[in-house]
């Protein structure tokens, strides 16, 4: 059963209590609402997630509960992280705040601040600060044939070293809504939500081959740091491997607490992955540049 | 005399060297001359003259006045960051 398949009324009775659990690749959540309104919106973002039993002790749990007037409080793990926010930022904040908990914690990991994407079984690491282009890459590569591992976070697991899916919905902002929808109008887009602090944002779902393929994890084999410039001609320089390595502790979430083995993890990354810095301006041209990287690792 | 803590390294044919400080927590990247500083100082405690001497013979360089220089320079930025200390 999907958050999606469950009736809206039994789905929304749910969501009241005990709260709609759901599975996102290797993280559980839960989430708990009085609010319709907010509870359509979730089962829009996750309609295609596997559901889980009400009672299952989960990694994430959310509470949004409605503050008059037409406010919104949004709870993690009981603490409160927004006290009343409006109704227009109300869903992207719930997803910032499940994106913030969800990487404080699962340390059985090395957390890198990257998109993901896979194709014929090869992992590309988009790792990236914000501003660099990263999501809107990742929602243009999901839609023309790799596979969306995650827009937020390469989940790696240091036992084999291979990156575990976690594909939520897709965070865009400003321009790269429009730029995204004339790209690939088969990617579905939810509603925009303008005067956050980022702007306006609105999320691109994750295709449903990306949610059914949760449990495939995937062998690293590129580390590209994309850096978008508009009028930029595309251009893939490798970068030392020590540098690489260097650059992702630098946008690691856990890199820290992991010690001695997040430092093995990383420098096993970076010893099988081709690095490269990444600079683009246009979508097509991007992707053709990295389709060049597919075909010659299949040569 | 100087002697290293316990450090973690990789090495990828690229002339810079990764290491890991197991007591702080710390990645460094290094270059060829600080790598063989540390690396020397890994194998055993050392003084200056002797270090310069050493690290000479693993870069094949001569050991004069310029390279001395240069290794109390790092030795002293190895020590800000804890990955040397004087020995006893």
């Amino acid at each position: 059963m999907t958050v999606g398949e469950l009736e809206r009324d039994r789905r929304r009775e749910r969501f009241r209590d005990p709260g709609m659990c759901w599975q996102v690749g290797p993280l559980s959540v839960r989430v708990r609402t009085p609010s319709p309104w907010i509870a359509d919106q979730l089962a829009f973002l996750y309609g295609p997630f596997p559901t889980l039993a009400r009672e299952t002790i989960v990694d994430v749990e959310l509470g949004v509960e409605p503050r008059w007037p037409g406010r919104f409080a949004i709870f993690a793990d009981g603490e409160v992280q927004y006290r009343r926010i409006p109704r227009a930022v109300a869903v992207p904040l719930v997803e910032w705040t499940l994106n913030v908990s969800a990487f404080q914690r699962p340390h059985q990991f090395f957390l890198l601040h990257a998109a993901v994407v896979e194709i014929d079984g090869f992992a590309a690491i988009l790792p990236a600060r914000a501003g660099q282009g990263k999501s809107t890459l990742c929602a243009a590569l999901a839609h023309r044939g790799w596979r969306l591992l995650s827009d937020e976070v390469a989940a790696i697991r240091p036992e084999d070293g291979r990156v575990v899916p976690v594909p939520r919905p897709i965070s865009l902002k400003e321009g790269s809504i429009e730029l995204i929808r004339r790209f690939a109008p088969d990617a579905r887009i939810g509603p925009i939500w303008p005067g956050t602090s980022k702007g306006a944002v609105a999320h691109v779902l994750p295709p449903l081959d990306s949610v059914r393929r949760a449990e495939e994890a995937a062998v690293p084999r590129w580390i590209v740091f994309p850096r978008w410039a508009p009028d930029a001609v595309p251009s893939l320089d490798p970068v030392p491997k020590a540098r690489a390595a260097m650059r992702c502790a630098d946008n690691a979430f856990n890199y820290s607490v992991l010690g001695r083995s997040g430092f093995e993890t990383l420098a096993n990354l970076v010893d099988r992955c081709e690095c490269f810095d990444f600079g683009y301006g246009g979508l097509d041209d991007a992707l053709h540049c990295l389709e060049g990287l597919r075909r010659a690792a299949r040569t | 005399m100087i002697r290293s803590h316990e450090i973690l390294w990789r090495h990828w044919d690229e002339g810079e060297y990764l290491v890991y400080h197991t007591g702080s927590g710390d990645t460094h990247l290094l270059n060829v001359v600080s790598a063989a500083v540390l690396a020397e100082l890994e194998r055993r405690p050392l003084g200056i003259d002797q270090l310069t001497r050493r690290v000479a013979d693993a870069l094949a360089v001569e050991p004069d006045a310029e390279l001395a220089t240069e290794i109390r320079r790092l030795i002293s930025a190895f020590d800000d960051v804890g990955l040397v200390e004087p020995a006893s």
